[in-house]
């Protein structure tokens, strides 16, 4: 008996194991059909770490799938340095403060082969900014008139960063025509160099080129959209071959991709800035030696060379932007220092436990985290947390995963908080939240020269003064420490040798272009 | 037995009652602004005129019982509402996600009873033999590994080493194997041994003796004799383990990108969903008490003394 049922057993194995044994890459094998003789299709894998529940460019963030796999194209947009170029609209020009005329693109034509005129493009524009929830990107439109292939937009007011919000996948021309559709949300009918074939939520999305793409002959075929969260994940897809394309690969695996022969690995500093804002309300906080006294004692470097594999920051702004500090950090490592300045402000211990008193009370400041901001957070919280022993400051270290209530009551005085600064590469929106009532505001931050350094900044057109107005914002904010700006998110595209034409955008807004091509 | 599943039936009723009220208080009270975590999902701050009107079109400005009433009366109606972030019906929701796990539980229960059946009995077989002690150890380590760990391990040998399998093809037919087998390695661990004492416990039984003596098969009293009594006190902890199963594994269905139930309802309480969540609780709240249900019939079914719906009599 015992004989029989082991011999059972080891069939089942083999079952399993002749199963497993089956060409594994089925789905890309049938589509790398031979079309003709010698035509066989380009297939592009790639994974993207976050996908919305569709992809209705005018829902939130939801655009970021389209731009991220060229499904979507803007009228103008930002290219991998930061530079506006012209996409939909050939060329434009500024007339005034308040009126930029597009010449639209001849030959650009919808998914659906509709043509794209100025009239098609003002509808799509039209739509985002009546449907769109994004108030951030919105602007006052006076009108709006199509001519031809020509567009002129006028605002109510001097708007300077019209051409910055117009590049925002909120505005991603699409067929208003197609929008009625309900599956539109699924299949949005665009302009890029793929279009979408099929949309699974929380699987991804199937794509193929769009033969009359205006930049002509695309080169990719298929490409097979996956939704991978978990970055061990797409590393070990990128391994297995399954995919070809990943962003955001963990800092520790990056090792397996640098000096492989097999892989191209593109890095370097993104926009998104990972700071500790101040509670003002708190008393010592008003303090400037205090605060100075902070940024002095905590080594910035090696929380992020050692704890998270970013860049130190400097700013709010990587230098890698125009508008970015491109001199050296105001306050470096120096606990000796901020020992001084602590002292001098009369923040003393008096009972000899080791921390500083402020009116009778121990100095204990809370830093708080959630929990989607991963280790990372609390790390660096507990790494604070002995650095600033050495300078007299206790500090309790708080993950939990939802803080707004506690940032509401103000129960904190350490927030962490995740910030993509520039997203469209200018720095107004997030040096907005350092204004006095700005939105984002909740440390309740509040300098007046900042304040008119900001209020200038929304009315100045210049693309140079704007940029002298965002740096000298942003060093205002670092000499005032108005925040302990921590490091930037080193970003990370990884590619298999067969696939060309990838670059890295600073912004992160764009992954893969009609450059793409595969071997 | 009309009476029974009358009764049974107002008890899924009560059930989903009080576990929905639940869970909404629990989401409730629990700190977090729906709107906010759904507009602040890509690192950027919206203002709070667009906080404001977000939360007026999800209807959080509302009270609590307002909110759990008009929950309440759509559900009377068949509507389970439209999840916040999503924006498609809970319903389409969750009848993407129900297959998907279902598909995953009956493969990993198929796998679950018969290892650990075959690994319980032959362990009980060769009691305090090589075999045995091999068994024992393997059972050991699979309840101890855990589940991401082998997951991982498991992705790394066979998807990457060994290319048999892909795990970026979630509809693909052999896809299902490395979750279900990370799915299944603790709960044989765990039901090899609890098999293994029981038979062990029938086999010193008399009649045993008596069927032996009888010069009946050893096969036979295995699995017409033994078989039926030892595993009647494991049919309850199986059903609870399908209950688990169907009730979604986040982590395995996370690590293999496995479009299931548990991270969606991760997701909803992390979104706080409530819609979508209150979905996912009426599901589990059905799927529980169906199953105790389940495991009634076939315990009655395998000890007759057993009667459904009346108190435990012995003829």
């Amino acid at each position: 008996m015992v004989k029989k049922l082991l011999a059972f057993f080891i069939i089942i194995v083999m079952v399993f194991i002749l199963i497993g044994c089956g060409k594994s890459v089925e789905t890309e094998t049938n589509q790398e059909a031979v079309l003709g003789e010698g035509n066989e299709l380009k297939v592009l894998n790639m994974a993207l770490f976050w996908l919305d529940a569709n992809i209705e460019p005018t829902e939130g963030w939801h655009g970021w799938t389209l731009s991220r796999a060229g499904i979507g194209e803007n009228l103008v947009q930002f290219d991998e340095n930061m530079n506006l170029k012209a996409v939909i609209a050939e060329s434009w020009e500024t007339v005034d403060e308040r009126t930029i005329i597009f010449h639209i693109r001849e030959g650009v034509k919808f998914h659906n082969g509709k043509a794209v005129d100025a009239e098609a493009v003002k509808k799509s524009i039209e739509r985002a900014l009546d449907i769109s929830n994004r108030d951030d990107v919105k602007f006052p439109l006076t009108s709006m008139e199509a001519d031809g292939h020509k567009l002129t937009i006028v605002t109510e007011d001097a708007y300077p960063t019209l051409l910055n919000n117009l590049a925002d996948p909120v505005f991603t021309i699409v067929d208003v025509s197609a929008a009625e559709d309900p599956n539109f949300k699924y299949q949005p009918i665009a302009t890029g160099p793929f279009k979408v074939t099929s949309f699974t939520p929380d699987v991804g999305l199937t794509l193929e080129k769009h033969d009359e793409h205006w930049s002509g002959e695309v080169a990719v075929d298929i490409v097979n959209v996956k939704y991978i969260q978990d970055g061990s994940v797409r590393t070990m897809a990128l391994q297995s071959g399954e995919i070809d394309l990943a962003t955001q690969i963990n800092a520790r695996d990056l090792s397996l991709f640098e000096n492989n022969d097999e892989f191209v690995v593109h890095k370097g500093p993104n926009l998104r800035i990972f700071l500790l804002r101040f509670n003002m309300d708190k008393p010592y906080m008003q303090h400037l030696a205090f605060r100075q006294a902070l940024a002095y004692g905590i080594d910035k470097e090696t929380y992020a060379r050692e704890l998270v594999n970013g860049v130190p920051a400097k700013g709010p702004f990587t230098d890698e932007l125009s508008f970015g500090h491109q001199g050296e950090d105001f306050y470096k490592y120096d606990p000796q220092k901020a020992n001084q300045l602590l002292d001098e402000a009369g923040f003393i211990d008096t009972n000899g436990d080791g921390i500083r008193e402020y009116q009778g009370e121990n100095i204990v400041l809370k830093y708080i985290s959630r929990t989607n901001h991963g280790n990372d957070a609390n790390n660096i919280g507990i790494a604070m947390q002995s650095q600033f022993k050495d300078i007299g400051i206790g500090v309790e270290v708080v993950q939990v995963e939802n803080y707004s209530d506690m940032a509401k009551n103000g129960d904190y005085d350490l927030k962490w908080e995740r910030w993509t600064s520039a997203p469209t590469a200018d720095p107004e929106n997030f040096l907005s939240s350092y204004g006095t009532d700005g939105p984002g505001n909740v440390g309740n931050y509040s300098n007046p020269e900042f304040d008119r350094l900001y209020d200038e900044l929304r009315i100045t057109f210049d693309k140079g003064s704007r940029d002298q107005l965002g740096m000298d914002g942003a060093e205002l904010l670092m000499q005032d420490v108005a925040s302990l700006f921590l490091y930037y998110q080193e970003g990370t595209v990884v590619t298999n040798k067969k696939v060309d034409g990838i670059y890295r955008f600073i912004s992160e807004v764009y992954y893969i272009d009609e450059r793409v091509q595969v071997k | 037995m009309k009476k029974y599943i009358f009764r049974r039936f107002l008890q899924v009723l009560l059930v989903i009652l009080g576990a929905t009220f639940l869970t909404f208080t629990l989401t409730y009270i629990s700190p977090g602004d729906a709107a906010e975590i759904l507009l602040t999902a890509h690192d950027t701050v919206p203002t709070e005129e667009v906080l404001e009107r977000t939360r007026e079109e999800m209807g959080l400005n509302d009270p609590f019982m307002l909110q759990y009433g008009r929950w309440l009366k759509g559900l009377s109606q068949g509507d389970l509402g439209i999840s916040y972030r999503a924006k498609v019906p809970v319903m389409d929701v969750l009848a993407q996600r129900i297959p998907m796990t279902v598909k995953l539980s009956i493969t990993a229960l198929c796998f679950l009873v018969f290892f650990s059946l075959l690994l319980g009995i032959l362990s009980a077989i060769y009691q305090n033999r090589f075999f045995d002690y091999i068994i024992r150890l393997l059972s050991f380590f699979g309840i101890s590994i855990p589940s991401f760990w082998l997951g991982l391990l498991l992705i790394y040998w066979f998807v990457v080493k060994m290319r048999y399998f892909t795990i970026t093809n979630p509809n693909e037919l052999k896809s299902i194997l490395l979750p279900a087998i990370t799915l299944t390695i603790p709960l044989v661990g765990r039901y090899t041994r609890q098999i293994r004492a029981s038979v062990l416990e029938e086999l010193s039984q008399d009649y045993v003796l008596g069927a032996r003596a009888r010069g009946t098969k050893e096969i036979k009293i295995i699995f017409q004799h033994v078989l039926p009594n030892a595993i009647i006190g494991i049919i309850t902890l199986f059903g609870m383990s399908i209950a688990a199963l169907l009730s979604g594994t986040v982590i395995v269905e996370n690590v293999f990108l496995w479009p299931g139930l548990g991270s969606m309802a991760l997701e909803a309480i992390e979104y706080r969903d409530y819609p979508l969540l209150q979905g996912y609780v009426i599901f589990m709240s059905i799927v529980y008490v169906a199953l105790n249900f389940v495991v009634e019939i076939v315990t009655q079914y395998l000890d007759p003394r057993v009667t459904i719906g009346a108190e435990r009599k012995i003829k």
